[in-house]
């Protein structure tokens, strides 16, 4: 039972990551590689400001408001690059992200990272903290839908996707459109590293590299970009594919073996589904 | 420089335009103006590469042009980033077209009709998407003028090329605005659909708007335009009276573009 609520923490917290990158990735067009780094500031911030004796729902919304401005700051500086060269600069900050979380001893404590995280809930159980998590994740989930399928600042997101020169010519702030869909992703994405940070009970910069930035874009990817449904059964298939390969013991190599497999099933999976399972939008 | 009294009060005037790429000239002192209040269909017609497209870039500010000005209203807008001179009322079309491919039909007019500035984008979060039911209805009239309507929830994609242009054009009027830059409006377009458009630029001109067109096969303009600009390598050449014009002898160089469509 204790493994169920492992697993549901961990789908729930990627759930609210990959629905956040879908913001940016299926609605605005922008292939972010940086979002790992929103995540650890809401890690971070949480870490810190429970060690400093705040409560968790204290450092809660502090923590998802660093990853908003943070993510906002690098909309603004991102938003002038355009196409593949976006890419690049989120990729930029994914790195400088992680460096800062390296070197920033006297913050982060660097690669030792900060221990004694307290974890909030009845008694701290893990059902009580799988119960947190699922509920933050469907709460995050309604909101990104809710956003994306009826708001008229969505729309606005879409028509940048589609054609920046064109919601130019109809008067679009682009800058302002993007910066603020990178703080909301960022802002969501930090709510899913405030309940890691609080899950482990331990944060170090190893959880938030350029390669789970790529993680979590590939759940929007394999799910379906533009679609909350699908980038949730993303999140679901790639948190649980490693552990049920986890169980499949391919000796005598199973580590490597492990990789392999999943890189297969990735390739496998997208040829055959190229927009992803449910995805709306298509990259063109 | 500034402007004369009675140019202040012209709606468009555009002063010793020059715009080079790469050292070759798609530009050079162009002058242009347009009285307020004149309506009436400009025709900026000439070869390919005469500088028709980059000069609606410019005007319209996706250009900065490298000596001369744009006054829209009166105001200096040559070095206005382009949303804002889209905002002042400058309202453009594309010879490629630009639909918003994966927004439908509906979705393409609705979201021309409304602007977010500044804290407004913030609000747009709780806004409907769909809009006012004023702005649909009208987003619907126009697309049953176009015999789109049945289409409505299509994605933009999934249409042919003279639909597309359609929606195009349908997104230019949901937008509105006092100056119609529109870049090749009927080219490649069917008997029927080169109909529909010409009617929105006469209920256009009919409505006060002025409107540019710049336009290889002109013909089927040439009876709702009051003005002819001819274009050639960067330099106006002609500037006048539509009959005036063709009878001139810049005539070879406007029917020598007509050979092909591009």
């Amino acid at each position: 039972m204790e493994y169920f609520y492992y697993l549901v923490t961990l789908v729930g917290i990627y759930v609210v990551l990959a629905a956040s990158l879908d913001l940016l990735v299926g609605n605005t067009g922008v292939v972010s590689v940086s979002h790992a780094t929103f995540y650890g500031v809401g890690a971070y911030a949480t870490a810190i400001l429970i060690k400093h004796g705040l409560s968790f729902w204290k450092s809660l919304p502090v923590a998802v408001l660093c990853g908003a401005v943070t993510a906002f700051v690098v909309g603004m500086l991102c938003s002038r690059l355009r196409g593949d060269y976006l890419a690049l600069g989120t990729f930029a900050v994914g790195m400088v992200g992680h460096n800062i979380m390296v070197t920033w001893e006297s913050l982060t404590q660097g690669p030792f990272g900060i221990t004694g995280i307290h974890r909030p809930g009845i008694g701290g159980s893990s059902a009580a903290f799988a119960c947190l998590v699922a509920t933050f994740a469907v709460l995050a989930l309604c909101c990104i839908a809710g956003i994306t399928r009826f708001s008229a600042f969505a729309d606005d997101l879409r028509a940048i996707r589609d054609d920046e020169i064109a919601a130019l010519s109809l008067g679009t702030e682009l800058t302002l459109h993007k910066s603020i869909a990178f703080g909301l992703s960022g802002a969501f994405a930090a709510l899913g590293g405030s309940l890691y940070a609080c899950w482990i009970g331990f944060v170090d910069p190893s959880g938030f590299t350029v390669s789970e930035s790529i993680l979590i874009l590939s759940m929007v990817i394999l799910g379906g970009a533009g679609s909350v449904l699908g980038v949730s059964l993303g999140a679901i298939l790639l948190a649980v594919l490693p552990e049920l390969l986890r169980f499949a013991r391919i000796s005598p190599y199973p580590a490597a073996l492990h990789q392999m497999v999943y890189g297969l099933a990735l390739v496998v999976l997208m040829a055959r589904y190229p927009k992803g399972f449910l995805g709306k939008y298509e990259f063109e | 420089m500034s402007l004369s009294k009675e140019e202040f009060a012209d709606l468009l005037v555009v002063k010793d335009l020059t715009k080079s790429f790469n050292g070759n000239a798609a530009l050079s002192r162009v002058s242009f103006s347009l009285r307020n209040g004149g309506g009436g269909v400009v025709l900026l017609v000439g070869p390919n590469g005469a500088g028709k497209t980059t000069f609606l870039d410019v005007v319209c500010g996706f250009l900065r042009p490298d000596l001369g000005q744009v006054f829209f209203e009166g105001r200096d807008v040559t070095n206005l980033p382009s949303e804002k001179t889209a905002r002042a009322g400058v309202t453009r079309s594309f010879q490629e077209i630009r639909v918003l491919r994966q927004m439908t039909v509906m979705d393409n007019l609705v979201m021309a009709s409304r602007c977010f500035v500044g804290i407004e984008v913030v609000t747009a979060l709780l806004k409907d998407r769909k809009g006012p039911h004023e702005i649909r209805e009208r987003a619907g009239s126009i697309l049953n003028e176009f015999d789109l309507y049945g289409k409505r929830d299509r994605l933009a994609k999934d249409l042919s090329f003279g639909e597309m242009k359609l929606v195009g054009l349908g997104r230019a009027l949901m937008k509105g605005g006092r100056l119609f830059l529109l870049d090749e409006p009927i080219a490649g377009l069917s008997e029927r659909a080169m109909e529909k458009v010409i009617q929105i630029i006469a209920s256009l001109v009919r409505d006060g708007k002025a409107v540019v067109a710049a336009e290889h096969k002109f013909q089927p303009l040439l009876n709702f335009c009051e003005r002819m600009v001819v274009l050639c390598a960067g330099e106006k050449i002609a500037d006048g009276l539509p009959h005036e014009v063709l009878a001139g002898p810049s005539t070879t160089i406007i029917y020598a573009g007509q050979g092909h469509d591009a």
